[in-house]
């Protein structure tokens, strides 16, 4: 912890070795988290560059009283959400009453690789992927993501459903393939 | 026994992957432009400060020098507000400090 303080320090002097130190610790993680958002290999690359870039110039807002990945994470996300809010409309127009409680399949879940993870959200249409990715891997509320994304609650519980139903149709699909039915 | 939930969160949070080399040199790239960005308006900033303040230092030293001036002097005919004019009244300053002095006198006396 103390060598990402050094770092810390480091960057807010704009010094630019740290600062690909930072880059070199954090990325192939904030990519990650990019290709979660965007399914687009370009867009994700620009949201990363971005975000870095603001990490960069705004890091004396860091008061260093959180974990340090957990900004530059937030950052991350943010910037996801800028980036899918400019090129994107949400087609988030299903009401709650339509969709259906579904649990997955645990045991296809503990067999998916990463990658195949990762293709598998890149899948969902971008309603569906967003609030997948906030409200299960993120951790955000439903009253967060609505008041973030600008929609309704109930919106947000249906694209949950509806994204995680669709989920496991691929997952059951993947499975089938891989096992035969 | 974990929730698909707990399952997927874990997973998802482990997905990691190397973007291009390229990435990082348009970071670079960006945050250099922003150094000479920033470096371009401090310079900007200076040239007005010290635009002004020689703006200011040009008007200082015109009062001044304008202090330094004799003031309009008084003479029978009236009031000689400038040099040119006290050129013109009479070429010869002595005589007009010598009017002007008189009607100091006479001002001091009380009289007209």
């Amino acid at each position: 912890m103390e060598g990402v303080d050094k770092l810390i320090d480091a960057c807010r002097r704009n010094d630019a070795n740290a600062q690909q130190q930072v880059y070199d610790m954090f990325a192939p993680k904030m990519y990650g988290i990019c290709l979660r958002y965007l399914k687009n290999v370009h867009d994700a690359e620009d949201v990363l560059v971005e975000g870095f870039f603001k990490i960069f110039t705004k890091i004396h807002q860091y008061s260093g009283d959180g974990s340090f990945e957990g900004w530059i994470k937030r950052i991350m996300v943010n910037e996801s959400l800028m980036h899918l809010r400019k090129t994107n409309n949400f087609r988030m127009h299903v009401n709650i009453d339509t969709a259906h409680h579904v649990s997955e399949n645990a045991l296809a879940l503990d067999n998916l690789s990463h990658k195949e993870l990762l293709v598998l959200i890149q899948s969902l249409p971008p309603g569906y992927r967003t609030v997948f990715n906030m409200y299960v891997i993120e951790g955000y509320k439903h009253r967060e993501i609505a008041e973030i994304l600008g929609i309704s609650i109930n919106t947000s519980k249906s694209q949950l459903i509806l994204a995680k139903k669709k989920l496991r149709d691929m997952l059951k699909k993947k499975h089938n393939q891989k096992f035969g039915s | 026994m974990k929730s698909p939930d707990q399952l997927l969160r874990d997973k998802a949070r482990h997905i990691q992957q190397a973007p291009d080399a390229h990435v990082w040199m348009r970071i670079e790239n960006k945050l250099l432009k922003e150094d000479h960005r920033k470096r371009m308006r401090s310079q900007w900033v200076t040239r007005w400060i010290s635009g002004i303040a020689a703006v200011f230092i040009f008007v200082a030293v015109f009062i001044q020098w304008n202090d330094i001036l004799p003031s309009p002097a008084q003479t029978s005919e009236g009031t000689i507000a400038s040099w040119e004019e006290l050129e013109i009244v009479n070429d010869d300053f002595y005589n007009v400090q010598r009017v002007h002095n008189i009607h100091l006198a006479y001002a001091r006396i009380g009289g007209n």
